[in-house]
């Protein structure tokens, strides 16, 4: 019997049967989606995690005590890890290459702390923990979206953003601490973003994500710093000539 | 010409009093408590970080940061970075003895937030210990109106059994002044305890072999490990989410 005997005899009987398995099967309709709210989307769907942040994904699949975590990097894996978590510790008991190949290991297995092998569950659970404990409406201190004039960042001891219109700059080093490397993009709203230099490129909404969340996070510690008292008088190193912080 | 001679040696002691009076180092101190059992100190360009048997030190000068490790007192690593924005480089490794350990080109350079892990802590801690201070005000108030509110504090000696589920293989019981650390469990075996007196918030004695006496940051570290997981119980951090992905629970795992 094929196809068309088949759908003449039980038209109605096999499309339910094609749309319940579509049902079953479609990855989209299942999974969980959650923000942790500083630039990582993640999702999940039956035994398996995937941890989505700017161009990098980490997929994570369970299996009873066993867990395999793989990396894509621009949509290709670089390879894979395979766990066996025991209690408090988790030995790694195989390397695979991006294809799948196994590496050649150390040659005695190696142990580590179980947090580092259930890292990806952990993360995803404090996000819908994070999740569920937002109230209704409550939003916190964001970056403008297509702001007229020009927003200043500090990012980071030798990091600053620079936002204006849709085009962000990530300046790395200053002129007082050389060399200064500049890298600009083009933000289209929170679809996409291209890099206009170097090596032009177009990226998808998670790396819009990742720096919209950079920004984020600058203009909310803006925010508390202007709220409490600084700390001073504490030892540390010199501050760098770049860091606006 | 005796009488002299216990004049000048009551001067020198005197006067090493008076000197020691004068640069009182501990006094200098300014000395921040941490909620995890740890103990921060600081004073000029060094801060001190104490938990349970270890100690690390960090001295600042300039770009340049020198960090020790410190176990049971004794030295173990000095590492020297220098610090050019978010970035360290190590300049220097020595091993407890003082010899310079080799070092390759791979593992030179590393993330200057490592590094400086000690001075954003310490911020961190002073940060927090000025909401410890505000909550034990408030809480002081609320208990003079006869309103309790609930504390995180494990109990001095209780007189029952109190179980504490501290990580997937690790479990406190605390009756009285003993305290047991159980590692494993009948269904995961090999079941391993360690048994510790405590007097007080003083000193700690390990009863377990090899028996030994700590001082009170092993204390401190012990109260907070109990501590950390009535936290947890209490739900502070929200509900644990059911149904998420994850290895199977280990049989020892009472959370």
């Amino acid at each position: 019997m094929n196809v068309r005997q088949l759908l003449r005899r039980n038209r109605y009987g096999f499309v339910t049967v094609m749309l319940v398995s579509f049902t079953a099967f479609s990855p989209v309709a299942a999974q969980r989606v959650v923000s942790d709210g500083i630039g990582s989307e993640y999702r999940s769907r039956g035994d398996t995690i995937w941890r989505l942040r700017d161009t990098t994904m980490t997929r994570a699949v369970y299996r009873a005590d066993t867990v395999v975590q793989t990396r894509y990097v621009l949509g290709r894996a670089t390879g894979s890890t395979i766990s066996v978590v025991r209690g408090d510790s988790a030995t790694t008991v195989a390397r695979l290459g991006p294809s799948g190949e196994v590496l050649p290991g150390p040659g005695a297995p190696r142990t580590m702390s179980a947090i580092l092998a259930l890292s990806e569950q952990r993360m995803f659970e404090m996000a819908v923990r994070r999740e569920s404990s937002m109230p209704q409406g409550f939003a916190l201190p964001e970056a403008p979206v297509s702001p007229a004039d020009v927003q200043r960042y500090p990012l980071s001891a030798s990091t600053n953003i620079i936002q204006h219109g849709d085009t962000v700059w990530y300046v790395r080093g200053c002129v007082q601490e050389p060399p200064a490397d500049t890298t600009t993009y083009l933000l289209f709203a929170n679809d996409s973003l291209r890099r206009l230099s170097p090596s032009p490129r177009t990226f998808d909404k998670y790396m819009v994500t990742a720096v919209r969340s950079d920004m984020n996070r600058i203009a909310l510690a803006q925010v508390v710093a202007a709220r409490r008292p600084p700390v001073t008088d504490l030892p540390g190193v010199r501050k760098s000539p770049c860091d606006k912080r | 010409m005796n009488l002299r001679r216990v004049c000048l040696v009551l001067h020198a002691i005197v006067g090493l009093l008076a000197s020691g009076t004068r640069t009182p180092l501990v006094g200098a101190q300014t000395v921040v408590t941490g909620f995890g059992g740890y103990e921060m100190r600081y004073r000029g360009d060094t801060i001190w970080n104490q938990r349970d048997t270890t100690m690390s030190r960090a001295v600042f000068r300039g770009d340049t940061v020198f960090r020790s490790t410190y176990v049971l007192g004794r030295l173990t690593n000095t590492t020297a970075y220098v610090v050019h924005g978010d970035k360290a480089t190590v300049i220097e490794q020595r091993d407890g003895a003082g010899t310079v350990r080799a070092m390759s080109l791979a593992t030179r350079t590393t993330s200057a937030a490592a590094v400086l892990a000690e001075q954003h802590m310490l911020e961190q801690t002073v940060r927090s210990s000025a909401i410890l201070d505000l909550n034990k005000t408030i809480r002081a108030q609320t208990a003079a109106m006869g309103v309790t509110m609930p504390a995180f504090d494990a109990p001095s000696s209780p007189a029952d059994v109190q179980r504490y589920a501290f990580s997937a293989n690790t479990n406190i019981s605390q009756q009285g002044d003993t305290v047991r650390y159980i590692t494993g469990c009948v269904e995961a075996p090999p079941v391993d305890s360690v048994v510790y007196v405590l007097f007080s918030n003083d000193s700690l004695h390990r009863v377990s072999a090899p028996t030994r006496t700590f001082d009170r940051y092993m204390v401190a570290a012990v109260r907070a490990d109990m501590s950390s997981t009535l936290i947890q119980r209490a739900g502070v951090l929200g509900a644990r989410p059911s149904g998420l992905p994850g290895v199977r629970k280990w049989p020892c795992d009472r959370r």
